[in-house]
């Protein structure tokens, strides 16, 4: 094709794209399906789901020759609508950044030097098989849902431990423990369908219009059809959202606590609560006595009553809020107000602002408490919606159990029958799955960072799919100090070179996104398929494929423990003659689709929660589907939006409105819970007078390991920085782009100065973002953790300014 | 050659008059259809810096309230035939 025939094609299926998205008219996001391919296109079109964050947008992929060259918004897929943000835009390139890991490399005399995949594998086998119990995953909320399966049942089957944790430690797992004792079980009740219906949306310290940017265009294209909507950003800092938002109300770390508890203050002091939705549907609940000074009290509490609820948010009056959390009284009575109304549908809208967070649990339920206080729940538009950060945090990490407490389909190491049940689909003896928790992400470090003899019981770690050396909190303590360890060995799974693979002993570079087969579930329970559509380059293999050649190579070497207690290896598959397929092979993986083979395996598992998915088959077909999925008598499988509601879950019984069907009380409600307002554990003095709170930007996907390598965004957002407010640099004479360090009790770095930026703190707090691996603020932030989620607080700790010279 | 398509949303005041006039004085961008507030539009570039910072002066431009990307050509070396790869960028941490 000549190049000006090519070039008016792209443009022509360009201005298609955009005109179907801008013809959109009836409703929000109710748009045409158009066909935007002109016929003849030289190019062949595939589904995915984007490969950054928790959205879940779909993306139509164009390869030509083997190489990923173009990329559109999926009109067909009902979260994004054919559109997509900036990373959307760029993920394709994101696969070919020059310094791909190709080749397996082994450390060896302090220097990394070339291995073969043959000697890679034999060299993870035996290291595990040396010291299983010594041995330990970490995986992430990117890993697909297969390779997360399979990691876990490696590790929970296979080695008889649950030493297995992941990046969602770090990202949803005070999300987890919110809905969990809420509703007795994780599971978002709402969907995004709550975004096209709310009156109000509450932003409770999301930034999500560079977070989840086309969700927030999702929202603000209905201002642009005339449709009212009040947005409310309740944040500690001026950012992209706060420009689109009615109300910015700016709060006090550990404010968003006394907000949301004058909430239900105001409602039950007015009495204008939804007196029949609590009356039929809610129990109150409180944290129990705590046992002893070392141990918190239990997570799912003890009862109280609706009186001792109330004397318990006695305390927390407008003026006592403002107090608290520096939002002024009035404003607390105009958000007080809002719940009270019937006739407004109301979506509070968070993400990690509430997560990390020393009191995430907390803050999750007293979220969830006043939307089921008000009755703003399980109706289009009324939903209390956490959004997840990564691609997968839901459908991999928390629904397919890849942490350390978990079993896939929400069953849970310490209940016993779980562990039955999981034995059961596993075709494992009794007793096989062990019944000791295994050890959360923070503290697998730190025992892997300990030296062996002094407790430090963690002598190898095997990363997939995360960079560990760039995210965890407090970084010299919980992961440099592995460098004086030699009896440590780091095994780190990878598309590009990392900050974790910089302390690596053996490096295994692994294929991404559309260079093999996926499937991801995003934050509105919705499960995802692709196929994979390039090669990897080199010697570059899948994660799952990495774990099931290691797993072989074990039974090879005599690991009983990877047979199952017919004789029969854990990852068996066999092709559609019934022969046995040699998966741990790599020229014989894509014999079969191992991806559907681990899905439909896994699938069994759903089942127990009422977590229902749909065979492999109908995700191939679908642009995801929102679990539970469940076969209609004609054979055909409907997806569900609403959970617990009845109009819509097909769970609910009959005749009812609402039925919590996994409720801790076990009378079908779910739980309100008073938790009063707590200080952060640090907090600025004299010494280090500023707030620290970390976070992402829009154009780069954590820890920049994609995005930096992508030269558009790379040179958008070049380097990490730290925003002041205007009036804390005059007063220390700081200019802007000027250097200074940026220092704690733990460690310092410098950045460049950046004063009325793209956020602006308030008075006496900064913030830097974590994507620089160049600039490593996790040297500088604080390990403390939510005693129930175990997840650490990167948004709040005390550091100091210092100008530099 | 880089070449996007965007949804550009225009205010509601007259701001949004003199930012449609100016798109469609930029030879670089191709109006398209308009439905109400939102409007189709195709960028073509010389390169996709050149393309990214014209999407960042589109959002800056008083009466655009908003821009939404539906469609890009990610590698448009390859319509002239040259190695995407160059193009890309190294990380700090390349075991070589």
């Amino acid at each position: 094709m000549l190049i000006v025939d090519r070039r008016a094609f792209v443009k022509t299926a360009a201005m298609a794209a955009a005109t179907a998205a801008a013809a959109g008219s009836a409703r929000a996001f109710s748009l045409p399906m158009l066909e935007v391919q002109p016929e003849g296109s030289p190019l062949r079109w595939d589904k995915a789901p984007c490969r950054f964050c928790g959205t879940g947008c779909h993306v139509m992929v164009g390869t030509e020759n083997g190489r990923v060259v173009a990329v559109q918004g999926d009109q067909k897929a009902e979260v994004n609508k054919g559109l997509l943000c900036v990373k959307g835009y760029h993920v394709g390139l994101a696969l070919y950044g020059k310094d791909r890991l190709t080749t397996p490399m082994l450390r060896k005399d302090g220097r990394l030097v070339p291995i073969s995949w043959d000697e890679a594998i034999e060299t993870v086998a035996k290291r595990i098989m040396a010291n299983p119990s010594g041995f330990s995953f970490y995986g992430s909320g990117q890993w697909t849902i297969p390779e997360g399966y399979a990691a876990n049942k490696f590790v929970k089957a296979g080695l008889g431990t649950n030493l297995i944790d992941a990046n969602p430690r770090l990202c949803m797992s005070s999300a987890v423990t919110g809905f969990l004792s809420t509703f007795g079980v994780d599971e978002p009740p709402g969907v995004y369908d709550d975004i096209d219906d709310c009156d109000v949306a509450i932003m409770w310290g999301n930034n999500m219009a560079e977070m989840h940017p086309v969700l927030f265009s999702r929202l603000v294209d209905r201002r642009t059809r005339g449709e009212k909507v009040v947005i409310i950003d309740l944040t500690t800092r001026r950012t992209r959202t706060s420009d689109l938002a009615d109300h910015v109300l700016f709060f006090k770390p550990h404010g968003d606590l006394a907000i949301a508890n004058g909430i239900a203050h105001q409602m039950v002091k007015s009495g204008q609560y939804d007196r029949e939705f609590v009356a039929n549907h809610c129990n109150f609940r409180k944290l129990g006595p705590r046992p002893d000074e070392k141990t918190q009290p239990d997570m799912l509490g003890v009862p109280m009553t609706f009186e001792e609820f109330a004397a318990a948010i006695e305390p927390y009056t407008p003026e006592k809020v403002e107090e608290l959390s520096g939002v002024p009284a009035d404003k607390v009575r105009m958000l007080g107000d809002l719940f009270c109304r019937r006739d407004l549908r109301i979506n509070s809208f968070w993400c990690m602002g509430f997560n990390q967070h020393t009191r995430g649990t907390a803050i999750n339920c007293i979220v969830h408490g006043i939307h089921l206080m008000s009755g703003h729940f399980g109706k289009p538009g009324d939903a209390a919606t956490s959004l997840t950060g990564q691609p997968s945090a839901c459908g991999t990490a928390r629904e397919v159990g890849t942490l350390c407490h978990l079993l896939p389909g929400g069953l849970t190491i310490a209940n016993p029958e779980h562990r039955r049940l999981a034995e059961g689909h596993w075709n494992l003896a009794e007793g096989r799955i062990s019944g000791k928790v295994g050890y959360h992400a923070v503290e697998l470090f730190k025992r892997f960072n300990t030296p062996t003899d002094q407790g430090g019981d963690i002598t190898t770690i095997w990363v997939q799919v995360t960079n560990p050396g760039q995210t965890l909190p407090n970084l010299e303590r919980n992961f440099l100090r592995k460098k004086g360890l030699a009896d440590k060995f780091l095994i780190v799974s990878d598309v590009y070179p990392t900050a974790t693979t910089e302390l690596a002993d053996l490096i295994l570079p692994s294929a991404m996104w559309v260079e093999k087969n996926g499937m991801y579930g995003n934050s509105e329970r919705r499960t995802q398929q692709w196929f994979k559509m390039v090669q990897p380059p080199g010697g570059a293999r899948d994660d799952c494929w990495q774990t099931i050649a290691v797993s072989h190579k074990m039974m090879e070497l005599g690991a009983e423990g990877m047979k199952d207690k017919s004789g029969q290896w854990l990852f068996h598959t066999t092709d559609r003659a019934g022969k046995e397929a040699p998966i741990w092979q790599w020229e014989h993986y894509y014999d079969v689709n191992v991806d559907e083979r681990l899905f439909n395996e896994y699938r069994a598992f759903s089942r127990h929660k009422h977590k229902d998915l749909a065979p492999y088959e109908e995700y191939v077909k679908a642009r995801g589907l929102r679990w539970p999925v469940v076969e209609q008598p004609d054979g055909s499988w409907r997806e569900t939006r609403w959970r617990f509601s009845g109009f819509d879950d097909p769970y609910v019984a009959k005749g009812k409105d609402f039925q919590f069907y996994h409720s801790v009380s076990k009378d079908d409600r779910a739980l309100i819970w008073f938790r009063p307002h707590e200080f952060p554990p640090e907090v600025p003095d004299t010494e280090y007078p500023f707030w620290l709170c970390t976070g992402r930007v829009l154009e780069h996907w954590h820890t920049g390991t994609m995005t930096r390598r992508i030269p558009q965004l790379h040179r958008a957002m070049p380097r990490a920085y730290v925003e002041m407010n205007r009036d804390d640099a005059a007063r220390l004479g700081i200019r802007n782009s000027e250097v200074v360090t940026v220092k704690s009790r733990r460690g310092a770095i410098d950045l460049p100065v950046w004063i009325g930026g793209r956020g602006d703190p308030v008075p006496g707090a900064v913030f830097v973002p974590f994507f620089d691996e160049t600039k490593l603020i996790n040297m500088v932030t604080l390990d403390e953790y939510d005693p129930y989620s175990k997840q650490p607080d990167y948004k709040k700790c005390a550091v100091a300014i210092v100008r530099k010279g | 050659m880089s070449i996007s398509g965007l949804v550009v949303t225009v205010s509601d005041d007259g701001a949004a008059a003199a930012a449609l006039s100016m798109l469609a004085a930029d030879p670089r961008i191709t109006l398209g259809e308009r439905f109400g507030r939102r409007v189709a539009v195709v960028v073509q570039t010389p390169s996709a810096d050149s393309d990214r910072l014209l999407w960042e002066q589109l959002r800056d431009t008083p009466g655009i309230t908003h821009v939404d990307v539906t469609y890009v050509h990610l590698d448009s070396d390859v319509i002239a035939g040259a190695d995407p790869n160059n193009s890309q960028e190294d990380g700090p941490h390349a075991h070589r």
